[in-house]
């Protein structure tokens, strides 16, 4: 456990109310979105605690130590009823600072990218599990409120980057933790790593795809069959990660216009 | 009381991989994107076993103490998003083996429970639970009606008489051994008989009127028109 003790040491130069900062953030867009589809003031209060604190919620329960953080203090479970009120009265406020919201929110996701995974280093986890729970902290809120408001989970669907994010600076965390670099820059470089991607999938569209079948071209391959192959992909990277350039296949599928959020 | 099991160790690898390619499938050919077939996968190959260590509180789950697990789970979901048509056609060997593995999983949950230090009754409970929470969270995040609650072929049910056959007999002290295979044993008799003569699991029968008109509550006339009626309107 000499690894472990050295990892609890972790401590941040953030002030507490970094994470009740971003709790707040995430309970106002829960909020908001509850009110824009119509939801009445239960469903705003309940999508605004699930998003704001589903995440953490997860966190602790899969780490087993729900009392000791979230609800320890009350000051979490007041930070979420606020921006429960604030969504409830200004959701039409906030709707028109959308690019704000969007900002804020990719500095949310990447302190709750931290947070999940220094809770699992501390834990003398995995990098692999320190980087799960960071992406389950940023985007499980998001999660739960899809499952709450009854559409399918953005989380899962092709469109913006909502979880790629998440799981890219949770892995930039872990990396810069494990070789031991200051974990103060630790986590001001995934919050700009989760700005950065997050402002990127909104003012330039970077969007994943669905499964991109390759199971013929391996085939060809492995076979040295001289045909050409059918499918023409220019770049895998942009097919499978931006998916800027339109695909050729049989089975193209247009986005349903539900995933348009 | 300790349940070491009577199945290889390196089974439950498999039994992850498939079940993270069965669960990756089903999110590919869903559409999802990356994140989301590998959340699946995930979800599917050990879900279970998080809800049920989750149920147990029993530290920290296997998944994430192991990362092997997660590798076999990252695994499956790479070979379902990238290789999809071929893996598809290896469909009846996942059936297979995923009747095969019912029983462990069921087994794998009961054994823990009893570490734990739960009874019977709660042991069935978790077992089941563990068997068949994975298929719950596929079909939650794919956002479809849970395959598990619609009337099919026997799973939840096969999962069931797995966990209280083992209970029972272990409850009555039989050899660990006898218990484990009787309950494997179990569950792919209640899999291949349901597939195999077509037998699905019931939805609920009515019998309000039938027990009403026996007590004498219901006149046959009136019960007759009142079943037409509610038949027409449906």
């Amino acid at each position: 456990m000499a690894a472990g003790s050295e990892l609890s040491e972790i401590a941040f130069t953030l002030p507490t109310w970094t994470t009740y900062a971003a709790v707040a953030v995430s309970g106002l867009a829960g909020a908001t979105y509850a009110a824009r589809r119509g939801f009445d003031v239960v469903g705003v209060f309940a999508l605004a605690f699930a998003t704001g604190l589903g995440g953490l919620m997860l966190t602790d329960i899969l780490l087993g130590n729900l009392t000791a953080n979230l609800l320890s203090s009350p000051w979490f479970l007041l930070v979420a009823l606020g921006a429960a009120v604030v969504g409830f009265f200004f959701a039409g406020l906030i709707s028109r600072f959308d690019p704000v919201m969007v900002i804020l929110d990719g500095l949310a996701m990447g302190f709750l990218c931290t947070v999940g995974a220094q809770e699992a280093l501390k834990m003398g986890l995995a990098p692999s599990s320190a980087i799960f729970m960071g992406t389950l902290t940023a985007v499980g809120g998001l999660l739960i409120r899809d499952v709450l408001a009854g559409v399918a989970p953005q989380l899962v669907r092709p469109g913006a980057f909502i979880a790629v994010p998440a799981i890219i600076s949770s892995g930039v965390f872990v990396v810069m933790v494990e070789s031991s670099l200051d974990s103060d820059a630790a986590q001001l470089v995934t919050m700009a790593t989760a700005l950065f991607l997050r402002a990127g999938a909104y003012w330039f569209g970077w969007h994943t795809g669905s499964a991109g079948d390759l199971s013929a071209r391996a085939w060809n391959f492995w076979s040295r069959r001289a045909e050409p192959d059918p499918v023409v992909v220019p770049d895998e990277f942009a097919e499978y990660f931006t998916d800027m350039i339109p695909k050729i296949t049989d089975d193209y599928r247009p986005d349903s216009p539900q995933d348009k959020g | 009381m300790t349940a070491a099991l009577a199945m290889p160790g390196y089974l439950d690898a498999v039994a992850i991989l498939v079940g993270a390619l069965t669960g990756g499938l089903y999110a590919t050919r869903r559409g999802l994107d990356p994140v989301g077939v590998l959340l699946v996968a995930f979800s599917t190959g050990v879900g279970g076993g998080l809800i049920r260590d989750v149920l147990l509180q029993d530290g920290v789950p296997i998944l994430l103490l192991n990362p092997l697990f997660q590798f076999y789970a990252a695994l499956g979901a790479v070979i379902a998003f990238f290789f999809g048509k071929f893996a598809v056609k290896l469909t009846p060997a996942y059936e297979a083996l995923d009747t095969f593995m019912i029983g462990g999983w069921v087994l794998l949950a009961c054994g823990k429970a009893q570490q734990v230090g739960l009874g019977p009754v709660p042991t069935i409970f978790i077992g089941t639970v563990a068997a068949i929470g994975g298929g719950l969270i596929r079909d939650v995040l794919c956002h479809d009606p849970p395959e598990l609650m619609r009337p099919g072929f026997f799973y939840g049910i096969a999962a069931f008489g797995a966990a209280t056959t083992y209970t029972t007999l272990d409850y009555a002290e039989a050899p660990i051994i006898v218990s484990q295979i009787a309950a494997m044993a179990a569950a792919i008799i209640l899999r291949v008989t349901s597939l195999y003569f077509g037998i699905t699991s019931p939805t609920p029968y009515d019998v309000s009127d039938l027990v009403l008109r026996k007590i004498g509550l219901r006149d046959h006339q009136a019960a007759d028109s009142e079943t037409q009626a509610r038949t027409v309107g449906r």
